[in-house]
């Protein structure tokens, strides 16, 4: 057989929303808003570069709900670099951008080949007269997919090289069990060289061995806080004898990322705000040339606890930090929100019996979710969690969120009442 | 803390103003407009700030002086002045100055401590008050007081009314419901408009679509309609051609159908009429020039005729040529003739006249045989040469010879002269010296006794020295005795004194010792001492005179020696002198005649000597020149001898030349006395005679020569006369005869060339004319005419139908181009079909057409560009993407507000909880005391004030167990039931802070007598912890609070 080599990249979400970013400036906010173009556009270049044979996109290329004009003519001209090139791009959707939501307003170029949603094809790859691999795929016809489609797949004994083109959730990883649901053992049970797969954001290979690899390429560029560190494609290299190998290479327009700061040896607001540059600048020597947003979480126990319950306080310190960012037209590491997960130093026991009405407070704090507890609680959030507007338009709190919070409330208003209290 | 003195600057009414007060119970008692309020609110003032410009409770002083003043406050054994100074400029609440009792400053910021931390507001309504305070507890939040009633026994840190109310306000700061301000309600109404935007922008990319296949559809629409256009103007263009074609087409079919009625002319010679009229005219032209011509040559003919002899002179035209020819030299010969026999004439004459020259004899015949004088003249100047040449040597050599006699005569001369010369001198040098000795022994001796005198003077010299040196030697030899006399002299000196020395220590000695047998012993010591150096002296001087002794006796040896060598030398000398002495006179015997000449002697043969010497130089050159003069003598002799010799020598040779000479002469016929040059002369005329002779022979024969030509050529002119029968003319007129024939002759010829001529001319004229003729012919010929009438008929109809063929010709060119690609066929059969009203309405017709489609593009043209002008404008709108990114920041900051709110809410919530048990479980204190005070105040009517659970309200309890809300409540009483729980809540501000005075203004006027009493005791019993400054216009009310006790100090104003 002839080597080739193809990018395998999925989850661009174009047009998703940026969730967990805050309120930025108009600089920051117009450098978000195009990362995931320019991490596409990123992908494009390296197909040039590296001279690919062809390119594979797993699913979520787009939101169907949000997708813009201007988004989708974007992805048309970049996939017309392609075409331009030669390289011919095999795409599959997923449950972002299934079928029957046919919201691709622009005709797709020539060199993209999509998969339909009726039943599992197979396209040979062939390039001057010689076949390279074959690519068996299936798009989602709907949002949800409960079937497990790589149960269709079947590639011809006859192909040099076989790819599955898959949007699935393997062994759990990405959530419900409606997006396909399959798992590592039968994929790799399958007559298949390379399972591109897409879906989890999270890039990770699988499985590998000399027969087989089973990838998630990941978003090819974070889209909120959580899907922290470098994203991007696998560029695969399959050789003459058929062996795999991939590399994954980061495209990332913005990276995410979190710092944790404990404030465990921490005495002032000084010290504090020197430490967390420190780890900032950290972060731009890890990540030159790219933009940053990193979350700072503070924990540990630690005297500065109090001051950083005051919301003030920490955009003061987010206001400090931010004075490094000037521009955001090149690399930057900007500090977009601190999480405080620190606790103060306070001797339970002591308190209580200091204080009789903090020994209260805890005891009644510490009842098990009782019902009355719950009942008065669910009663003080109504005004707002069944505001008809926040019920629109706000998630709805999760009983872990609800227990957590519970938690920190509780904190917060020993806290309080302790005031400047040691 | 309690306040001592009050110290006004200025404020309202009051002005410089001092109070002292006490530390318990202060009546201030004045009537209406005394001032009490303007001091209760002083104290509040300076405590707490001026309240803000323009309000009426600012107090501004009313006379001018500084706003402002102090308190001095007491903390225990502190006291601290608390200024606070108003002014237009700085902060309205007024400047602070505290100073403690050691003078330290301090600024505003020390006042809370001083206060126990009690907020502005819960000073004015609970420590200083007045009875519309009193009355309206209401001033002080409903929550603080009950947060203050209800935390009074709950220990926390921080109040826990504070910290429910610092959580409930973050909560309603984040979301309140139907609030629309906090962060969370106005959230969720951007989130809503948002999420409207984005709805009304959802459309979008259906419109987009719809744009796209409209506007394909509307291009697809215009390609057809562009295409139908396109046909409809190219008919529209065919049918403007034809109308433009109409006219030519019809002029075109006229001309066809004229060319059909024409006769046929079809062929005609080529501008046949033009060449027609120019060969007639040509014909005419040549009849009348022949005619002309022929009339010309007979009159030629006939002068031809008329000329005499022509023919003959025709036939001698060569000879008549020659001789005219001839002509002008013979006319040249005739004058030379002339002119040659006068130069013969003239010869003649001067052959006479040279002869005659040459003297008698002479004569043409006698010259003629003389034809070689020119060889004669050569030989005779030849002759004349050498007598010439010989002459010289003789008269040269007779002038040497009389040189050298000269000189002979001169040598003889100078030898006598020096010979007399040398005589003289010798006599002179003889004179000078008689003595016998000659010159050079006199000199040598003279020398001799020179050098010997001066040798004697040095030996003399060195005798002399030698003498002084040896009395010199023999005087120190004298000087040097055998043993020194001096040495024994000085030694014997020195011993002595030694001695005495020596005797006059014994005798001190002696006598100190008797005396002081200490200084004696000490004189002893310095006797001892000397007579030892006298000892050591002594021996020292024996050594020295041994040793000089011994030196002096080498010394005088030595000078013994040398004397010795000095007397010897000595005598050497004395010799030698003798000796040379010796030399010295028997030089003197010869020089002077004796032995001892004196100085002057000397000097003088010393003179003589010299001059002698001179002479005797000179004398030697005269001898030498002397030798000289003789020897020059001889030479001139012998040259004299030599010259005569030469001289006899050149005259003989001349003689013999003479004879010569005068031999040749008689040879040659000539006078033998002629000299050479004589001898020429006469050559010389005998050669011009010769001269003569011959030029006269020339001439003749030159003449004879002439008159042969002259003659020759009459002859032939003759001749030719003859033949015409003439008279043979003289060589005089034999000139003119020959012009006649020559004129004759010229004139025939030209006649005879002309007539020639003439006739060459007619020929060719008939010629030309015959050819005329024949062209003429043959173009009729051409024409199928039969004369030139015929001939110009047929052209005119030839002409007429080669236009018309031209013209048709013309029109068809015409409408080909019309009719363009679909060309002359296609238009004529077009054209054929229809007529001119047709083509106007079907132009007409499909105008209207065009215009139609025309504007129905133009429509579809400008939605096309509408329509991607919408679709390019979607295309680059990033306003929904902008709208989601906004949207979804809001969303996540709102959810994160969310939480917080719930978190707050939900602490909130637990210490409220907490609370609720707590106050389930333990009465507050604050109510206890409420209820005993005004259990107090009412003489046990109320027993109790309580707060039920879970309702923030206050309630009381009658003594017969009714329970009353505050509303029930008569107003003196709900005045007593709020000043007991302000005693309540300052007791318990004072348990948790410090103990701060109470000020009240009349707050008991509504109070019955007993109710009054009671409550000044009640008061009574409070000043005893706090101090009380309590103002009053009623001075029963000043009394019941004094009480029978008088307690308390009271101030009037």
């Amino acid at each position: 057989m002839r080597a080739f080599k193809f990018v395998h990249g999925a989850d661009l979400h174009l047009d998703s929303a940026f969730s967990g970013v805050g309120r930025v400036s108009e600089d920051l906010q117009k450098r978000l808003r195009s990362a995931v173009l320019t991490a596409f556009a990123k992908m494009v270049d390296l197909c040039l570069e590296e001279r690919v044979d062809f390119v594979l996109l797993a699913g979520d290329i787009y939101d169907s709900n949000r997708t813009t004009l201007w988004s989708q003519r974007f992805l048309r001209e970049q996939l017309l670099r392609l075409a331009n090139a030669g390289i011919f791009v095999y795409m599959i959707h997923g449950n972002h951008d299934p079928m029957s939501e046919q919201s691709f307003d622009l005709a797709w170029p020539d060199n993209v080949v999509r998969f339909g949603s009726e039943c599992a094809e197979s396209v040979a790859l062939v390039k001057d007269g010689v076949e390279l691999a074959q690519i068996v795929g299936m798009s989602y016809r709907n949002a949800d997919e409960p079937q497990d489609l790589s149960a269709l797949y079947s590639p011809s004994s006859q192909a040099p090289y076989t790819i599955g083109l898959l949007h699935a959730s393997v062994d759990g990883l990405g959530g419900q069990d409606n997006y396909s649901p399959t798992s590592l053992a039968q994929l790799v049970a399958k007559p298949f060289n390379y399972w591109a797969l897409g879906h989890v954001h999270k890039p990770q290979i699988l499985f590998q061995d000399a027969h087989c690899t089973v990838a998630y390429s990941g978003s090819m560029q974070g889209l909120s806080p959580v899907e922290n560190g470098p994203r991007g494609v696998f560029l695969v290299s399959v050789d003459a004898n058929g062996q795999t190998t991939s590399e994954f290479v980061s495209l990332a327009d913005v990276i995410w990322e979190t710092i944790q700061v404990s404030i465990a040896d921490l005495s002032s607001m000084e010290g504090l705000l020197d430490t967390i540059e420190d780890r900032l600048d950290d972060l731009s020597e890890n990540y030159l040339g790219s933009g940053v947003m990193a979350t700072i979480q503070l924990v540990g126990r630690g005297g500065l606890h109090s001051a950083l319950q005051q919301s003030e306080v920490l955009a003061e310190i987010l206001e400090s930090l931010r004075g490094r960012c000037s521009s955001f037209s090149r690399e930057f590491v900007y500090p977009h929100r601190i999480l405080v997960s620190t606790r103060r130093n306070i001797d339970l026991d002591r308190v209580s019996q200091s204080y009789p009405f903090m020994g209260e407070f805890l005891e009644v704090a510490s009842q098990a979710p009782s019902s009355e507890l719950k009942g008065r609680l669910a009663e003080a959030l109504k005004p707002l969690f069944c505001h008809p507007k926040a019920r629109r338009y706000l998630t709805h709190l999760t009983d872990g969120e609800l227990s957590s919070l519970l938690e920190e409330a509780k904190l917060l208003a020993l806290d309080m009442m302790l005031g400047e209290e040691q | 803390m309690w306040i001592r003195e009050i110290d006004i600057e200025g404020f309202g009414t009051w002005a410089r103003q001092r109070f002292q007060l006490e530390p318990d119970l202060n009546i201030i008692l004045g009537p209406n407009e005394a001032g009490k309020s303007t001091l209760l609110h002083f104290i509040r003032s300076v405590l707490f700030g001026f309240e803000r410009r323009g309000q009426a409770s600012r107090y501004e002083p009313l006379s001018g002086e500084t706003h402002g003043g102090r308190v001095l406050l007491q903390l225990d054994n502190d006291s601290y002045v608390v200024e606070r100074i108003g002014g237009v400029s700085g902060p309205s609440s007024g400047r602070v100055t505290i100073v403690d009792s050691q003078g330290a400053r301090f600024g505003e910021e020390m006042l809370p401590n001083l206060l126990g931390g009690v907020t502005k507001e819960l000073f004015y309504s609970i420590f200083a008050f007045g009875l519309w305070e009193l009355e309206q507890l209401d001033s002080l939040s409903r929550a603080e007081v009950n947060g203050i009633i209800f935390s009074a026994g709950i220990d926390t840190p921080v109040p826990i009314v504070q910290v429910e109310q610092a959580l409930q306000k973050e909560a309603d700061e984040l979301f309140r419901k139907g609030a629309s301000k906090p962060v969370i309600n106005q959230g969720l109404l951007k989130l809503e408009e948002l999420y409207q935007e984005i709805q009304d922008l959802a459309n979008q990319p259906r419109e987009y679509r719809e744009a796209v296949r409209e506007r394909d559809n509307l291009l697809a629409d215009i390609e057809t309609t562009v295409r139908q256009l396109r046909s409809l103007r190219s008919g529209l263009a065919w049918a403007y051609t034809l109308a433009s074609a109409w006219e030519t087409w019809q002029a075109w079919q006229k001309v066809r159908v004229e060319l059909e009625n024409f006769p046929a002319v079809e062929s005609f010679p080529v501008q046949g009429e033009m060449r027609l009229e120019e060969l007639l005219q040509r014909l005419a032209e040549q009849k009348t020039s022949l005619q002309q011509q022929e009339a010309l040559l007979a009159e030629r003919e006939g002068l031809l005729a008329e000329i005499p002899h022509g023919m003959i002179l025709a036939e001698h035209r060569t000879e008549v040529l020659d001789l005219a020819e001839r002509r002008s030299a013979f006319l040249q010969n005739m004058d030379r003739c002339k002119k040659q026999a006068g130069k013969v004439a003239e010869c003649r004459k001067t052959v006479e006249q040279r002869l005659a020259a040459l003297g008698n004899g002479w004569t043409q015949e006698r010259v003629q045989a003389m034809q070689s004088g020119l060889e004669m003249k050569e030989t005779v100047r030849s002759m004349k040469a050498r007598l010439q040449e010989l002459e010289e040597p003789v008269r040269s050599r007779k002038v040497r010879l009389q040189e050298a006699a000269a000189k002979v005569q001169e040598s003889i001369e100078q030898v006598t002269n020096l010979e007399k010369k040398i005589r003289s001198l010798s006599e002179r040098i003889h004179s000078l010296n008689p003595s016998t000795y000659d010159y050079e022994d006199r000199r040598k001796a003279f020398n001799k006794f020179r050098s010997s005198s001066e040798e004697i003077r040095t030996l003399e010299a060195q005798r002399d020295h030698l003498r002084e040196s040896i009395a010199a030697l023999e005087h120190q030899m004298s000087g040097l005795p055998l043993e020194s006399l001096f040495g024994t002299r000085f030694q014997r000196q020195l011993m002595g004194l030694v001695g005495f020395g020596i005797a006059v220590l014994l005798m001190a000695a002696l006598l100190g010792f008797l005396n002081y047998r200490s200084s004696g012993l000490a004189l002893g010591a310095v006797g001892g001492t000397l007579a030892f150096i006298g000892l050591g002296m002594r021996v020292l001087l024996n050594g020295q005179t041994r040793q000089e002794r011994q030196r002096l006796q080498n010394k005088r040896k030595e000078v013994e020696t040398q004397l010795q060598e000095r007397k010897s030398d000595y005598q050497v000398v004395v010799m030698k002198i003798e000796k040379v002495q010796g030399k010295a006179a028997s030089a003197a015997t010869i020089c002077f005649g004796h032995s001892e000449p004196a100085d002057e002697e000397i000097w003088t043969c010393q003179q003589a000597l010299d001059e002698e010497k001179q002479l005797r130089t000179r004398l030697q050159i005269l001898q030498d020149e002397l030798d000289g003069a003789r020897e020059k003598r001889e030479k001139a002799e012998e040259e004299r001898k030599r010259a005569e010799t030469q001289v006899f020598e050149a005259e003989r040779t001349m003689a013999d030349a003479l004879d010569q000479w005068k031999s040749w002469l008689t040879d040659h016929g000539l006078a033998a006395n002629l000299t050479p040059d004589g001898a020429l002369e006469v050559l010389d005329g005998v050669m011009s005679a010769l001269d003569a002779v011959r030029k006269c022979e020339e001439e003749e024969t030159a003449q004879s020569v002439l008159e042969e030509q002259i003659d020759a050529y009459c002859r032939r002119v003759n001749r030719l006369r003859e033949l015409f029968g003439e008279n043979p003319v003289s060589p005089d007129s034999a000139a003119e005869a020959v012009f006649d024939l020559k004129s004759a002759l010229e004139e025939y010829e030209k006649l005879f060339t002309e007539v020639k001529k003439q006739r060459d001319t007619v020929s060719a004229l008939r010629e030309q004319l015959q050819a005329t003729e024949g062209a003429l012919a043959h173009l009729l010929q051409q024409a199928g005419a039969e004369d030139a009438e015929d001939f110009r008929r047929l052209a005119a109809i030839y002409m007429e139908r080669q236009k018309l063929q031209r013209d048709l010709r013309e029109l068809e060119v015409e409408l080909s181009s019309r009719g363009a690609e679909r060309g002359f066929e296609a238009i004529c059969h077009d054209l054929e079909q229809t007529n001119a009203e047709m083509l106007e309405e079907r132009i007409k017709a499909l105008r209207e057409q065009e215009a139609e489609l025309e504007e129905m593009v133009a429509q579809q043209r400008t939605r096309v560009g509408e329509l991607n002008q919408k679709i390019a404008s979607l295309e680059q709108d990033q306003r929904r993407s902008s709208l989601h990114f906004a949207y979804d920041t809001l969303q996540g900051e709102m959810n994160e507000a969310s939480r917080r709110w719930a978190k707050l809410v939900m602490a909130k919530e637990l210490v409220a909880m907490t609370r609720q048990r707590y106050e389930k479980t333990r009465q507050p204190e604050v109510l206890r005391e409420a209820s005993s005070f005004f259990f107090q105040m009412t003489a046990g009517r109320y027993q109790r004030v309580f707060a039920p659970l879970g309702e923030q309200v206050i309630r009381v309890e009658t003594a017969d167990r009714r329970y009353l809300t505050v509303e029930q409540l008569s107003r003196g009483t709900v005045e007593q039931l709020y000043l007991a729980m302000r005693f309540a809540l300052i007791q318990e501000f004072a348990r948790r802070s410090v103990i701060l005075p109470v000020i009240m203004d009349d707050i008991l006027v509504d109070f019955d007598p007993v109710r009054l009493d009671r409550t000044a005791a009640v008061i009574r019993e409070m000043a005893r912890k706090h101090q009380v400054l309590f103002f009053s216009c009623h001075p029963h009310v000043a009394a019941a609070l004094l009480g029978s006790g008088q307690q308390g100090k009271l101030i009037e104003l």
